[in-house]
């Protein structure tokens, strides 16, 4: 998967980079050529343009003699040397110029005599047999015999020769003779020279009028221009035409056509053996070009070509610089692309493996969320429950499919979705949050209609810029229950523990205060003993009540603004007549100002009386209990100091716990329920003060509670 | 008519009446107990008291219900009520006081202030 994912794309992108270069590299190739044809056809025309003039040029020069031969009375051998050499010798061309006299065979004799008087003794006319051996021509009526040839030198074999004796000459003798007008002979090889070497003959008529001063004319002889085509070829030189590198190697071929069926080759340049090459076109692509020249009466095609290997592997190498760059492009492309590839690769699988674990982490905070204890239910902003888990589902006796989109209000009581629906509105009028809170308990109602309570705590997140409030909602139904029998049980209890100890202490109390009748001594102590103790009844009755709320965390009490000094004087009083009980003198001490706290005069009564109480009933008989009030930077501190035995070193740290007290004998003798300390802190404490106790130097036992000063703003 | 001060007291534990007469006599009252609430409505209007004494948690009719049946009758509307009970968590205290109670006196009473506390509230 990983392989083929890699393979595909990039093994696309190679082929289309390998297609794009051929194109690109055909089409650059295809342009070059283009451009190259261009030049070549250019050349190709030119070189044929230059060979019609030179050849012409040649044509024109011959003119030159034949004037002289007409009008002068008679030339002889030298003068034929003075007219012709400057022209053999200005063009490489020619192997030979010659003067060919029509000659009856009457005359034959006179010629062949006349020449040998200028010195060539053996002179006979003569014409070659199919052997190419020299034998004397033989009897014809007229015979065109090379009677004057310059330059004599290299070319002496060809002197007395019969033109008339060979075809091809004698064609275009007639061909002459004929239009009165000079021709060109088919391709010959020369008697004299190369014979590998293809020439063509130039016949120029001369002239002569049949008698002076008559218009009529008869032509008398020629003069002969043979012209080595090779040489002409020679001459050509394509650095003359172009300076393309590329067009060095040109192949010129030409061929004598006066129909387009019948072709004669006449010469090539670069072809090294007298072999005709193939006219036909190749199916190679090669480069040609035909022009057609004119020379005297004859056609000439020039074909010029390039040779397939050459054209082939021309040395340019734009194409292939073309070619490579886009193949650069397309290997950087295909790096690039499998990087790419890589990547996406590696982020395909990491994503895979973040998917896997987001899934498993989703799906355990599914089952966590589904199965917790407590319903979880989220709402958008607009009320909509978006989920609702199993416990939910359970509290509110729906199912998530009945809940799911529809209103928060369908869970609430009347009541509750009145004052939801005031939140709700005020929310989206001020997008103002209002957190709900932890610990909230509102009541609910359940699909049968049934009222529930519920411990409410919600939350608002956002998620993708979406207030979403989480709500998690406990059923406290039965636990409310709970706590309102617990609550009317201990009302009920104590009211019914209070009725008959009412009774009872009221009873006492009539019977010591009231009654008129004399009892002994015994008597009125046992009296005292129960009446002491129905009070301790009483109290124990509602220290149990206090502890009660201290429990269920319903100590709460409304809060003043107190003068500290009128607490304590306050408590003081209030204990006055127990400590006389005990012959214990009480003081106070107030350290100015008179500072004020904020708290709940009762329970600092409370908690002041507390500690009075513990310091009369521990101080010995005839003792002073003194109270002080004393006050740091934040804190208001109330001390009572008693002279008892102070608090035991094993018992210390216990003696905030309940039903705590010394030890058992002491509890019996000096009363109390043991659990005053405890709910004094816990008062204290609800008044964010602290509550300790330490030996002063002077051996005084030193109660004292702090709480901060209340300062006014 | 006495000077006395006509106090009606509707309790139905005997006992407690017995005692409430004991702290209360010699003090200047005039005294009717009666033991329960419809006995007190029965005989308040003929009584006419000066001041009302009620306990709260009563067989047949509460203490409450009783002093709210009292304030229906003619002369008895603004009457001076306390309340004398053993129920004395704070917030039945205030429900107490919420009812036009003058004040809650806790049981067990103090036999020796008893009369001082009513009078307080006259």
């Amino acid at each position: 998967m990983r392989r083929y994912a890699l393979n595909i794309p990039v093994s696309t992108a190679v082929i289309i980079g390998l297609l794009v270069s051929a194109v690109v590299f055909i089409n650059v190739k295809h342009r070059e050529e283009q451009e190259l044809r261009q030049k070549f056809n250019h050349i190709a025309f030119n070189i044929a343009k230059d060979l019609e003039k030179e050849v012409n040029t040649q044509l024109y020069t011959l003119g030159s003699i034949t004037t002289f031969f007409e009008t002068a009375e008679f030339v002889d051998r030298y003068d034929f040397y003075a007219l012709a050499t400057p022209l053999y010798k200005r063009s490489s061309a020619f192997q030979a110029i010659e003067w060919i006299p029509i000659v009856s065979s009457a005359e034959q004799a006179r010629y062949e005599s006349f020449a040998q008087f200028d010195g060539f003794s053996d002179f006979r006319f003569f014409e070659k047999n199919a052997k190419g051996e020299r034998i004397p021509a033989a009897n014809r009526d007229v015979y065109y015999p090379t009677f004057y040839l310059e330059p004599y030198q290299g070319n002496e074999v060809a002197l007395g020769y019969d033109l008339g004796s060979e075809s091809a000459r004698l064609a275009a003798i007639n061909e002459a003779l004929k239009s009165k007008s000079t021709t060109a002979s088919s391709p010959v090889t020369l008697i004299q020279g190369d014979h590998s070497r293809p020439a063509t003959l130039i016949f120029t008529p001369i002239f002569k009028k049949e008698k002076p001063n008559s218009p009529k004319r008869h032509i008398t002889g020629f003069i002969v221009g043979a012209v080595q085509i090779n040489h002409l070829l020679r001459n050509i030189s394509p650095s003359k035409y172009s300076n393309a590198s590329t067009l060095k190697n040109l192949n010129v071929t030409l061929f004598e056509t006066n129909n387009r069926e019948n072709r004669i080759y006449i010469s090539s340049k670069n072809y090294p053996k007298l072999t005709a090459p193939s006219y036909r076109k190749s199916t190679k692509p090669t480069m040609r070009n035909i022009q057609e020249i004119q020379v005297a009466n004859k056609t000439w095609e020039v074909l010029t070509s390039v040779s397939h290997y050459e054209y082939f592997f021309l040395p340019n190498l734009n194409p292939l610089y073309a070619a490579g760059i886009s193949m650069l492009f397309f290997i950087t492309l295909i790096i690039y692309l499998i990087s790419l590839l890589k990547q996406k690769v590696h982020a395909e699988n990491n994503l895979k493996e973040k998917t896997a674990s987001l899934i498993s982490s989703e799906k355990s905070l599914q089952a966590t969320v589904e199965n917790m204890a407590d319903g979880l239910v989220t709402i958008d902003n607009k009320g909509t429950i978006q989920s609702f888990n199993n416990a939910a589902e359970g509290i509110f006796g729906y199912s998530q499919m009945q809940v799911i989109g529809k209103n928060v209000s369908l869970l609430m009581p009347e009541l509750t979705r009145s004052k939801y629906d005031s939140y709700l509105k005020k929310y989206s009028e001020t997008g103002k949050k209002k957190t709900i809170g932890i610990g909230l308990e509102v009541e609910g109602l359940r699909s049968n209609g049934a009222l529930i309570s519920i411990d409410l705590s919600a939350s608002e997140i956002t998620i993708d810029d979406q207030a979403i409030l989480v709500c998690i909602t406990r059923d406290i139904t039965e636990q409310k229950k709970l706590e309102r029998m617990k609550n009317e049980f201990i009302s009920t209890v104590s009211h019914e523990l209070r009725t008959p100890l009412t009774s009872i202490r009221g009873s006492l109390s009539i019977i010591i205060n009231k009654s008129q009748d004399d009892f002994s001594d015994k008597t009125k102590r046992m009296l005292a003993t129960a009446e002491r103790n129905s009070k301790r009844l009483g109290q124990l009755i509602n220290d149990i009540l206090d502890l009660e709320k201290l429990d269920a965390g319903m100590l709460s009490f409304k809060e003043d603004v107190l003068h500290a000094n009128a607490i304590a004087e306050a408590a003081m009083e209030a204990s006055e007549a127990y400590a006389k009980t005990y012959h214990i003198t009480l003081s106070i001490q107030c350290q100015p100002p008179d500072l004020m706290i904020l708290g709940n005069e009762g329970r600092l009564l409370q908690v002041l009386a507390n500690l009075l109480s513990n310091a009369i009933k521990f101080s010995p008989a005839a003792s002073q209990v003194k109270i002080e009030v004393s006050h740091s930077d934040t804190m208001v501190r109330f001390t009572v100091f008693d002279q008892g035995e102070g608090v035991s070193e094993t018992f210390r740290p216990y003696i905030f716990e309940r039903f705590s007290q010394a030890d058992g004998s002491d509890t019996r003798e000096r009363g109390g329920t043991g659990l005053g300390l405890n709910i004094s802190r816990a008062i204290v404490e609800k008044h964010k003060g602290k509550i300790n106790f330490y030996r002063t130097p002077e051996n005084e036992t030193a109660f004292y509670f702090e709480i901060p000063i209340f300062s006014p703003k | 008519m006495s000077n006395n001060i006509r106090l009606l007291y509707v309790e139905d534990e005997a006992d407690i009446i017995e005692i409430a007469e004991c702290a209360l006599e010699d003090e200047g009252f005039d005294l009717l107990f009666c033991s329960s609430g419809s006995e007190a409505v029965e005989k308040a209007a003929g009584f006419s008291p000066d001041i009302i004494l009620l306990d709260v948690m009563m067989s047949g009719m509460d203490g409450p219900t009783t002093l709210g049946n009292l304030r229906k009758i003619s002369g008895l509307e603004s009457t001076p009520a306390l309340f004398l009970t053993a129920k004395v968590q704070p917030q039945e205290v205030d429900a107490l006081l919420a009812l036009g109670a003058k004040k809650v006196i806790a049981k067990p009473f103090d036999v020796m202030t008893l009369a001082d506390q009513i009078k307080d509230e006259l």
